[in-house]
């Protein structure tokens, strides 16, 4: 396994690296702003569970939900999930700049509030710099109390410190033409109490993304989330996470439809924690959606 | 103003990564963790002394009294002698094909599910 993810990580630095050096065909005409720089690598500001290396313009705000259903494997008693039980984010982003981006959540999954910042350091121009990267970086609170607290009569969670989780995630993409987009991005999840002696604080995780506009108003959406070091004794009880989906674009907003294995949502959780797959069944349908307000505007 | 907002982001990225960020084990802190493993022989199969820690680790963080996942409370003894009379509840911890598993994901021990079903072989006691 470990063997596979390497060649996988050494095929992607080397198209990068390709990419830099310019072997690539400049992307079509139409695609760029007036800058030279390239619009619409994604859709959105999230791919399915992951950021991408898109931002809103100045001075929008983003109201997101994102949802997912309970797992395929519940079969048709349980309406293969769809009557749960299911995992919900609510979710505030707003845009300072046109780099840089601030935003609040809560999500159902241990009730975990977070706050991230993210900004973008570069712009895929038409000319000079080959790929966009952006930069994020996350505060996630557990606000679950204590499940064993009772029993033990210890609370793990009595400290703040404890119920902290850091999230960092570099984003780079190209957009390789009209139709087709990627992004590798590098991922540092950090704990700051974790259960065991052999548990690792760090977990250290490549995030994969591709998108593919097959239609105007549909683009196909693939991402994975491959976990790379052994951070806990229960590693093969969890999962890397895998989501096939696509973006439907109506008048000017985004509906995510896919199918997901990770349905954590918060990343501090869906990377690490992940605990079913795709062959025993355990994926999901997912929706995000998203409304965005102009709030400079006059 | 630009130069003010990357200040300020420089300064937020900057403070997340170096304040409040430790790295503690929990077992490390509190070496028995008030917590006992179950799976030894010498430990009897009654609630007060076995059942209540496996409950309390994989089951009470969705089956508490605020939470109530599939209505169901694990949190006393009468709560979890009440469920462990049905059939479902068996089924579930030892994952029998067509009933929902529980826990979710990764399952209990062998020896803690022995452990259980010794119990509700005695009578459940408390
Ligand atoms: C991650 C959360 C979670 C944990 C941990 C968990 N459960 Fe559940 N449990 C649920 C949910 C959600 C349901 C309701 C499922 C449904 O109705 O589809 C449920 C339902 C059940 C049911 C009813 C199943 C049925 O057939 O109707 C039993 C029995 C049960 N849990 C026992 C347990 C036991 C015992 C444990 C600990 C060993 C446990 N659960 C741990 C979430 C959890």
């Amino acid at each position: 396994m470990a063997c596979r993810t390497s060649i996988l990580f050494a095929l992607l630095l080397s198209a990068m690296s390709a990419v830099a050096q310019g072997k690539w065909a400049a992307v079509n005409e139409a695609e760029y702003d007036s800058l030279g720089r390239v619009t619409r690598t994604f859709r959105a500001t999230r791919l399915v569970n992951l950021h991408t290396t898109e931002l809103m313009p100045k001075g929008s705000l983003d109201f997101r939900i994102a949802h997912r259903f309970g797992a395929f494997r519940t079969k048709l008693n349980n309406l293969y999930g769809l009557d749960g039980p299911a995992t919900i984010q609510f979710r505030l982003d707003y845009s300072i700049t046109d780099r840089l981006t601030v935003g609040i959540g809560r999500s159902s999954y241990k009730k975990m509030g977070d706050v991230f910042i993210k900004y973008k350091w570069f712009h895929q121009k038409q000319t000079g710099m080959p790929v966009s990267v952006a930069l994020l970086a996350s505060t996630n609170v557990i606000m679950d109390s204590d499940p064993t607290a009772n029993i033990t009569g210890l609370d793990r969670y009595a400290v703040l410190s404890n119920r902290l989780v850091y999230f960092f995630h570099g984003m780079v993409s190209r957009k390789f033409g009209p139709r087709f987009s990627a992004q590798l991005s590098p991922m540092l999840v950090h704990y700051n109490l974790v259960e065991k002696l052999n548990d690792k604080n760090d977990i250290l995780a490549i995030g994969y993304g591709a998108r593919y506009k097959a239609l105007d108003w549909l683009s196909v959406t693939a991402e994975y989330v491959q976990r790379t070091f052994r951070y806990s004794p229960d590693f093969r009880n969890y999962h890397n996470v895998l989501s096939l989906g696509v973006d439907l674009e109506t008048s000017g907003h985004v509906f995510q439809v896919f199918v997901t294995n990770g349905y954590m949502i918060n990343e501090a959780v869906v990377i690490p924690f992940t605990d079913g797959t795709w062959s025993d069944g355990n994926m999901m349908l997912g929706f995000n959606i998203s409304r965005t307000f102009d709030v400079l505007k006059k | 103003m630009k130069r003010i907002f990357k200040i300020v982001a420089a300064l937020v990225l900057g403070g997340t990564f170096l304040s409040a960020c430790y790295y503690d084990h929990w077992e490390a802190i509190h070496p028995t963790s008030g917590l006992v493993d179950v799976c030894p022989d010498s430990v009897s199969a009654t609630y007060a002394a076995a059942i209540r820690f496996v409950t309390a680790q994989n089951c009470v963080s969705c089956h508490n009294s605020s939470r109530q996942d599939g209505n169901i409370v694990l949190e006393t003894y009468d709560q979890v002698k009440s469920l462990a009379a049905t059939t479902k509840f068996l089924n579930s911890i030892q994952r029998v094909d067509g009933s929902k598993p529980m826990p979710p994901g990764v399952g209990l021990k062998a020896c803690e599910i022995t452990k259980i079903q010794t119990w509700i072989t005695n009578g459940m006691p408390n």
